[in-house]
């Protein structure tokens, strides 16, 4: 059947003529021969030189869950989206107006007229009338979503990424938030196991009732199960009363406050540099370290926008970022600490790298007698002003001091969701409430042993 | 292509005289002349001794049903379409039972070759509307693959899920009707886009297009049913033609998706292929269908604007010869 013989010396031409190999045009009828198998693998190397075109490698996929989540992530895609490249934004909130999964994309374009990151909101479906007030409830809801999996890998989150990073940012006050941001990072984790998990977490302001500090206590304890390998490997946590009394400023010299300072600090982790510019940071590195030490939660310290001039050194800025840490800290007990610094590159001169870190060190080693660790990371701005944006992540203050707060509300709310005859109501039961008190005290206890070594 | 049958079998068959009979008596008619020819059978009849003979009855032998002897008799009865097109009885007596038998073998033979003509006709005709329902899969599976890595460029999984729901259907079909079974590779192409893979179902697609190419560069795969019939000469579709009809298609796709990336280079260096493939097609499948759907010749293909003409009739004429439209 096939148009050419290579094993004899003929060839036959699309009307069985048989010619001469190697001819071109049959002697009988003048048809083109064609040797099919040649043919053939021509064409499926076309095909297979498509890759490029269809192979979307998305280092950094944006996730925020739950109502706040979802405007920390709209905020960030807004702000930061033409500038964060190879990446993806996704929100996901419950609906009660559907019982199935619904997805799409939201219109997409840019000022400059390019195609920005997408955005897409994903609806985890839930029964009209139905409330997801709680933990239990919201982590049910996700457990019982069939369409989450595919939306994730959708949305990019994938093993063919090997070098990915999944940034989620959740409140963890309310129902969805606090269960679904866990279980979501669990899957990204099932989908992707190279991808590194961070879960930028906003715990609930003093004056929210104790349910709102249960479903965090919750969050937090299962964001760092199972306690040897939890499903996220840099948990950072700011208190929304300690975010709304801090204050930056942005390269165009607009103020910011609250969730506009978060963006700047999931951006900034994720290497945008807002001016142009270039960054070295990668929280990977972190996370490995953590890793390594048992150390996955948090406190992050923020100056943003401070004058060199003002301030006169690296050193002053530090300071302030460091007197108003997002979360209760215990200056004793890090042994972690992240820096990344923003300088803008007109001042390099001035401030020479080696000088900077050797500062930034000196730094650490003075404030934190216990410290084992430090990472210490630079990006260079194209801004014209002498601003510094500095952010410090410190790791290793016990959860019952970080989120103290949780405790309490949860110490007070569990002994009315703990009852057998509630279990429905909250979604969870007294010996899921028992494994939650289990890993926190899990986590704290490794960070002792850790620091007795 | 039924045309192309008859003309094969009209040409074997040329009027010619087998055998004449007078004295024979045509019931309710008289005695008369019977004549056979390998075409029909007649009856002259002369009403008076004067009169001028007449055929009173002439029929093609493709109506005649059958021809029994009636009661171990000198006596014949045929069964054909009158001239109203209605099943009628003819009974005719022959004087000698020598004549008698001679007429009786001569009439069955031709009505057995006939039959033999007729069914090998239908057959025919069956294996050519079953090779263009072939060729028109075919021609759909290169589409809906081409389509998958349209929508992969897109990241549109949407259109990869719809188009992999057509995928599956067509395989199936394809598996059912010709025994070309690409189900397993359309199967993995479907694990491959749950788990939202671009790579890996690109892989896929290479793959399931590699196993349709190669089946197609195979023997007939439709067991014995066919092989009296399985003749690279034979007019109409053939079964080696389906494998350019593949190649021209699949080119055609990765054309239209290099136009949607911009890649002119590879459109330019692409067009002599198709213009080849374009030419081997418009000799063994435009020329011989009769359908009046042309292709272009070699020098008008070397544009973009003839390729995508040529597909489009290439299009319609897979959809009219395989009975989609």
């Amino acid at each position: 059947m096939a148009a050419s013989r290579s094993d004899s010396k003929y060839v036959v031409c699309p009307n069985r003529h048989p010619n001469p190999n190697g001819s071109k045009l049959c002697n009988t009828c003048g048809l083109p021969i064609v040797d099919y198998e040649t043919e053939l693998e021509s064409l499926l190397k076309a095909w297979a030189e498509q890759e490029p075109h269809i192979k979307f490698s998305r280092e950094k996929v944006f996730i925020g869950v739950g109502n706040q989540g979802c405007k920390l992530v709209h905020d960030l895609h807004r702000s930061w989206g033409n500038i964060i490249r190879d990446s993806e934004f996704l929100m996901i909130e419950s609906s009660g107006e559907t019982a199935q999964p619904k997805e799409y994309t939201l219109p997409q374009t840019s000022s400059n007229g390019s195609v920005a990151p997408r955005l897409s909101l994903h609806l985890i479906p839930r029964a009209v009338n139905s409330q997801v007030g709680y933990f239990g409830l919201g982590d049910k809801l996700a457990r019982d979503d069939p369409g989450l999996d595919d939306r994730l890998r959708r949305s990019g989150v994938n093993p063919s990424t090997e070098k990915q990073t999944v940034l989620l940012l959740s409140a963890l006050g309310g129902g969805t938030g606090s269960g679904a941001s866990p279980y979501t990072l669990q899957r990204a984790r099932e989908i992707n196991p190279h991808s590194r998990r961070v879960l930028v977490a906003m715990m609930p302001g003093a004056d929210e009732p104790d349910s709102a500090h249960f479903n965090s206590f919750c969050s937090l304890s299962h964001s760092l199960q199972p306690n040897d390998d939890p499903v996220t490997d840099i948990l950072i946590l700011a208190n929304y009363d300690r975010l709304s009394r801090i204050r930056g400023v942005s390269s165009s010299g607009e103020e910011l406050a609250r969730e506009s300072l978060l963006s700047h600090l999931v951006a900034s982790l994720a290497g945008a540099v807002e001016d142009g510019g270039s960054s070295e940071s990668d929280p990977g590195y972190l996370a490995k370290m953590g890793s390594s030490m048992g150390v996955h939660a948090f406190v992050p310290c923020l100056a943003i926008g401070r004058s060199l001039e003002i301030f006169g050194s690296i050193g002053n800025i530090l300071e302030s970022a460091f007197s108003s840490p997002l979360a209760p800290i215990d200056t004793e007990s890090i042994v972690l600490s992240y820096i990344l610094v923003q300088v803008p590159d007109r001042m390099a001169s001035l401030l020479h790298e080696k000088t900077l870190r050797a500062e930034l060190n000196r730094w650490n080693k003075n404030s934190f007698p216990q410290l084992k660790g430090s990472v210490i990371q630079m990006s260079h701005s194209f801004r014209t002003s002498d601003r510094v944006d500095l952010y410090l992540l410190l790791g290793g203050t016990k959860l019952a001091i970080t989120a103290s707060r949780a405790k309490e509300g949860f110490d007070r709310f569990k002994s009315v969701v703990g009852r057998k005859a509630w279990e429905q109501e909250f979604g969870v039961s007294p010996q899921s409430l028992l494994e939650i008190e289990e890993a926190i005290d899990s986590y704290d206890n490794g960070l002792e042993e850790m620091m007795a070594i | 292509m039924n045309s192309d049958v008859c003309d094969f079998t009209d040409d074997l068959n040329e009027e010619k005289l087998l055998i004449q009979e007078k004295n024979v008596i045509l019931d309710g008619v008289g005695k008369g002349k019977l004549s056979l020819t390998n075409k029909r059978i007649e009856f002259e009849h002369r009403r008076s001794f004067l009169s001028t003979p007449k055929i009173v009855l002439s029929c093609d032998l493709s109506e005649v049903f059958s021809a029994k002897i009636k009661d171990a008799s000198n006596i014949i009865i045929i069964e054909a379409l009158d001239d109203n097109s209605e099943r009628a009885f003819y009974q005719f007596s022959f004087p000698e039972s020598d004549v008698f038998t001679q007429i009786y073998r001569l009439l069955n033979k031709e009505l057995r070759v006939r039959r033999q003509l007729a069914e090998l006709q239908e057959r025919r005709s069956s294996f050519q509307a079953f090779l263009w329902h072939i060729a028109y899969q075919t021609w759909m599976i290169s589409g809906i693959i081409s389509r998958t890595v349209h929508a992969l460029t897109q990241e549109d999984w949407d259109e990869v899920d719809s188009a992999l729901h057509e995928a599956k259907q067509m395989s199936q079909i394809l598996s059912n009707e010709s025994s070309l079974d690409i189900s397993q590779d359309i199967n993995a192409m479907s694990e491959a886009i749950s788990i939202r893979n671009s790579p890996l179902v690109l892989q896929h697609v290479v793959t399931t297009t590699r196993s349709l190419g190669s089946l197609l560069n195979g023997e007939l795969p439709f067991g014995n049913e066919w092989a009296d019939l399985y003749s690279e000469d034979a007019p109409g579709l053939n079964w080696g033609d389906i494998r350019y009809i593949f190649l021209f298609g699949s080119w055609y796709n990765l054309l239209s998706l290099w136009q949607h990336l911009g890649e002119t280079q590879k459109i330019e260096d692409s067009l002599p292929r198709m213009a080849t493939l374009l030419s081997i097609l418009a000799h063994r499948i435009s020329g011989r269908t009769h359908l009046g759907i042309a292709f272009h010749d070699d020098e008008a293909a070397s544009s973009v604007e003839s390729v995508e003409s040529a597909a489009h009739n290439l299009d319609a004429l897979l959809k009219i010869n395989s009975g989609v439209v």
